[in-house]
């Protein structure tokens, strides 16, 4: 540990690193690719702001449903095709008239039904089925609100959370078991803002927070907790939850609360406050040679004018093409994500959406752009073909 | 005394030394004389006056000793349970403080303890009784005490009894009695008002039997006699009872509290089933030795100038301590020869492995951890192994 804490190695680490090249920055003219979309819907959900908005990319059987997270109410909707209507399948309101949820996944159950599960302001994780429209448990274990819930696209019954009490905590939806905790020594140093599984590696999972810090964590040595957890049947609270203390990676790319963190195949997508979107691939250390520790080569940067408060989150539609961000006005950039240099596909803007855009959700195909306001709004563009 | 004098006497005899040796004898004897004599003097007759009103204090507390001298009586458990203090100087039992009358006794224990119920009697002489009653205390019980008590002040006057020491007073007797009256009388009341039929017929036997024995005692402890021997036993049995019911009961209270509320886990902070809860394991401070060791090993593993022989010793080691506790420096020694007894064989399998124990126990000792003695004993236990082991071959 004080090996990792040395300086040296993460004071290089902010900069550029790597293979020694700058990173290449997007231009913020939109490129030849230009696409264009419309607003098609404006739903007014309360006055209280939305933090969180998901599209069910676990389950192509319902790959147009999405739910909002916002106050003490999760509603789910469905994005109909004809001329952007939206439907309301069902509205969650949780007991606690205090609950704030600041996000949502969805998982899917034993028996293939959707699941989703949200939480916030009280650290409990909801898991509600949403064929039946019932309540199904909660998670108690975080000690302060959690800022993130993701899912395991791979094994869609595991999600993590990203908690205000410095943990990062991995949860089998099905037999209610936490499997692992990922903090202590080498843990988080402030609250964990967000959580991301690695698309193909199921063993990696990224984190980070407002310790300025991404972090990777290795569940290879604890995958047989992973594995017990699924065949659980004693109550929840004897599963033998173990401590993951040190990340296998430690990175420190921003200088500022890193409020949202992305796969993007090997490399990781973060932001922090600095008006831009960071792509960059970690170098993991060689055995035997310390020198490397938490270097990072940054590969290339997209700029997102006025994004400088914290917690505004960016989504890619299920193939990581199109990458899309809200800003504090209101307005989104979509981003052409895997090209070098980025390519800028559309600048949106609206009249009357004006508030912050706390997260995006992106349809499957990236057709359909839905994103919530800090006013309670849920405006949503659809490609004009 | 004058030992060398003596001895030069004796070997020369000459009338001269013996003049110097009473010379000198007398030398020394004159200043111990005048030491004795100032001595005894000043015991008599201090020579230094005392600066200090300190002295008069004393003095004034040497002849206040038995003035302000009060008697408390705790009564506890529904006056169940007596319990008596005396205070001197009119100092409170709970904080100490001196109040100087018994009128600012009153007023500071009724301002400053108003949790207690106290009643205060005061006799004739300047000894004073207060009763202190639990909170909990019928008032019913408390009105016969007072009439009591006057009834004592009435007859004689009253001394005060210090716990536990006879009071040397002229009619230290009485006082005694006194006293004793009134402590008996809190348990007649008790027993009265325990009233039950099996109580009532029981008192009706004692009756019976006559009690002479405290005959000159008779008038003024009347109660005496119904308190006599038979009473006791159905008391006692009552006692029992209910000192074998209250553990029960308490046990099923306290369990009865532990369900009421969620229970968390502190590692892990998930919610606790209520058999966890209520059994007696506690997993508090259970290192996850798992985790320990996995943890270990990825320390030593980013290393890269030692080599895995080094690094096996060293987590065998930090094993070893983690699982045995060796926290002090004390337990060095042991924890030496315990480890290289447990790995002997391990350690004499390879000149390179007995080359790093013998590394490790050098950086002990560098530290003064362990001393050569210890060394040489690690040493011979793993030599005499591995010479164990080479003896089967030849």
């Amino acid at each position: 540990m004080a090996l990792k804490a040395a300086g040296p190695a993460q004071a290089t680490a902010a900069k550029p690193g790597g293979v020694g090249m700058e990173p290449v920055v997007g231009s913020l003219t939109a490129g030849k690719k230009n696409r264009e979309y419309k607003v098609t819907n404006r739903l007014l959900e309360g006055k209280r702001p939305l933090y969180a908005i998901c599209f069910n990319l676990i389950d192509s059987r319902f790959h147009n449903v999405f739910a909002s997270a916002g106050c003490n109410r999760v509603t789910v909707y469905q994005c109909l095709t004809e001329g952007g209507a939206v439907a309301v399948l069902h509205a969650f309101i949780d007991e606690d008239k205090e609950e704030e949820f600041y996000t949502v996944s969805w998982a899917v159950g034993d028996n293939g039904e959707p699941l989703l599960a949200c939480s916030g302001s009280n650290g409990v994780i909801r898991i509600v089925d949403c064929g039946k429209g019932s309540f199904l448990k909660s998670f108690i274990g975080h000690g302060d609100s959690v800022n993130e819930l993701r899912t395991q696209t791979l094994k869609p019954c595991l999600i993590a959370s990203a908690s205000k009490d410095e943990s990062v905590r991995l949860w089998n939806v099905n037999t209610g078991v936490c499997i692992l905790i990922f903090a202590g020594a080498g843990g988080h140093r402030n609250e964990v803002l967000s959580v991301d599984f690695h698309p193909s590696d199921i063993l990696k999972i990224a984190s980070c927070g407002m310790d300025n810090t991404i972090k990777i964590w290795s569940l290879k040595e604890f995958w047989s907790y992973v594995e017990m957890s699924f065949t659980w049947s004693d109550i929840p609270s004897k599963f033998p939850t173990k401590y993951v203390q040190f990340p296998l990676f430690n990175a420190l790319v921003h200088s500022n609360y890193v409020d949202c963190t992305r796969w993007l195949g090997d490399f990781i997508l973060s932001k922090s406050v600095d008006n831009e979107i960071v792509l960059w691939e970690p170098l993991y250390k060689e055995p035997g040679i310390t020198a490397n520790e938490g270097k990072v080569d940054v590969l290339q940067k997209y700029p997102v004018p006025d994004c400088d408060i914290w917690f505004i989150k960016f989504s890619c539609d299920f193939h990581f093409n199109t990458l899309i961000i809200g800003n504090r006005d209101g307005k989104v950039l979509v981003w052409e994500a895997q090209t070098s240099p980025p390519t800028l596909i559309a600048k949106l803007s609206h009249s009357q959406c004006k508030s912050p855009i706390r997260q995006t959700a992106t349809s499957y195909d990236g057709s359909t752009i839905l994103c919530c306001c800090e006013d309670g709004c849920i405006w949503r563009w659809d490609l004009v073909s | 005394m004058g030992g060398p004098c003596r001895n030069v006497g004796s070997r020369d005899g000459g009338p001269i030394d013996e003049k110097a040796a009473a010379k000198s004898l007398a030398l020394y004897c004159k200043p111990v004389e005048l030491y004795n004599i100032i001595r005894s003097r000043f015991s008599q007759r201090p020579v230094f006056l005392q600066r200090c009103l300190n002295y008069k204090i004393c003095a004034l507390r040497q002849r206040r000793n038995h003035r302000g001298n009060v008697e408390f009586h705790y009564l506890y458990y529904s006056n169940r349970c007596e319990k008596t203090e005396v205070t001197e100087e009119f100092s409170c039992p709970f904080c100490l403080v001196r109040c100087f009358s018994f009128k600012g006794l009153r007023c500071h224990l009724n301002c400053t303890h108003d949790l207690f119920n106290f009643e205060y009697l005061v006799c004739r002489t300047c000894s004073n009784v207060i009763r202190n009653p639990e909170p909990l205390v019928a008032r019913d019980r408390n009105i016969p005490l007072n009439r009591l008590a006057s009834d004592a002040s009435g007859q004689k006057p009253q001394k005060p009894r210090i716990r536990g020491e006879k009071t040397k007073e002229r009619d230290g007797f009485v006082a005694l009695t006194e006293t004793e009256k009134i402590v008996l009388s809190v348990k007649r009341q008790r027993l009265e008002s325990r009233s039950s039929d099996a109580r009532r017929g029981l008192a009706r036997e004692d009756e019976s039997p006559p009690i002479d024995a405290h005959g000159q005692v008779a008038t003024a402890s009347a109660p005496f006699d119904e308190l006599g021997l038979p009473s006791a036993p159905p008391v006692r049995i009552r006692a029992e009872k209910t000192r074998q019911a209250t553990p029960e009961a308490a046990e099923a209270r306290n369990r009865l509290q532990l369900l009421k509320r969620p229970f968390y886990h502190s590692h892990t902070g998930q919610p606790m089933a209520p058999e966890a809860v209520l059994s007696d394991r506690d997993s508090e401070d259970d290192v996850d030795e798992e985790l320990a060791v996995l943890e270990d090993r990825r320390m030593l593993d980013d290393f890269v100038d030692v080599s895995n022989d080094e690094k096996d010793v060293m987590h065998l080691w930090n094993s070893f301590v983690r699982k045995q506790r060796v926290v002090a420096d004390g337990h060095c020694q042991w924890a030496c020869e315990a480890f290289t007894t447990l790995h002997s064989q391990y350690f004499a399998s390879k000149p390179s492995l007995r080359r790093c124990l013998m590394l490790l126990l050098v950086k002990l000792w560098n530290h003064h951890l362990v001393d050569g003695s210890t060394l040489d004993k690690c040493l011979t236990i793993v030599d005499s192994c591995s010479a164990v082991t080479e003896l089967p071959p030849t």
